[in-house]
């Protein structure tokens, strides 16, 4: 079994999606208190929620055809998404250390891809 | 990694504490110690629960694995609803999802959020097991590439 790029591409684009439902998760969980009102009128965490079931939908149309071992660790390409939101939307810092953990990650990705085409 | 360097963060402040003790005037510092102390602990709650979220979501993507191949066999919106892979692999994802946002709480965004790239592992392991998937070097370099990712990502914040 190998896994096409039209599966790479769904995959990749749900972790895109993820990674603007994560803002929402994060917004929301500052919002969150020990009483029921705060989880239901918490409308960041709705939509970090909706955007969260969205991607997963893209994932789960990813994974219908193509392998989980590859198609899994692509979505790990959100990260540099995360990273860029993270900066401009709660002002955590770009470190040295987080740029060189998303080459990283993005040298795993490129090896995953390669991986799909080497069978076994 | 992150758990290690949380505990050689948190043992500093201890010492502090024990040596400002006796002068009265130093409450305020003891006061400051004890908010440190607990926020500490706070984030390496949030790092265990980002763990156990791993492992769910983890048994969530095999679970929607199985539920697309089932719905290839009864493309239907019956098959959709009687698809209990797929609703089960939903419902641990949602689970999953409550346990980020509670983790979340304490700790950088870019921190937690990457740290759950440790399913990477797990998923790895299970789609071998389960779905007979095969290795080659280029998969597990791969995998080891997004590992050692996520733990410089883990070492820089907190610098």
């Amino acid at each position: 079994m190998t896994t096409p790029l039209s599966s790479i591409a769904l995959v990749t684009f749900g972790s895109f999606i993820g990674s603007v439902s994560s803002l929402g998760f994060k917004a929301g969980s500052k919002r969150l208190e020990r009483n029921l009102r705060s989880l239901y009128t918490n409308w960041p965490l709705a939509a970090g929620v909706a955007g969260y079931l969205l991607s997963s939908v893209f994932f789960i149309l990813g994974l219908k055809s193509g392998e989980l071992s590859i198609l899994f660790p692509m979505v790990s390409s959100g990260y540099i998404w995360t990273m860029i939101w993270a900066r401009v939307f709660f002002h955590e810092p770009f470190t040295r250390g987080k740029f060189a953990g998303l080459a990283l990650i993005l040298v795993g990705c490129v090896l995953l891809g390669l991986g799909t085409r080497q069978p076994g | 990694m992150a758990i290690l360097s949380d505990l050689l963060d948190a043992s500093p402040t201890k010492t502090v504490a024990i040596t400002t003790t006796p002068p009265p005037p130093d409450s305020v510092i003891l006061d400051k110690v004890s908010v440190t102390a607990s926020t500490t602990g706070q984030k390496r709650r949030s790092l265990l629960m980002i763990l156990l979220f791993t492992l769910l979501s983890s048994a969530a993507q095999v679970l929607l694995k199985f539920g697309t191949v089932q719905l290839k066999l009864h493309p239907s919106l019956l098959g959709l609803l009687t698809n209990f892979p797929l609703i089960g692999g939903m419902a641990l994802y949602g689970i999953g999802a409550a346990l980020m946002v509670v983790a979340l709480r304490h700790g950088e965004l870019s921190v937690l959020y990457p740290l759950i790239s440790l399913s990477y592992v797990w998923v790895a392991i299970l789609s071998v097991a389960v779905f007979g998937e095969v290795m080659n070097p280029f998969k597990i370099g791969g995998i080891c590439a997004i590992m050692a990712g996520v733990g410089v990502l883990g070492l820089g914040a907190h610098k």
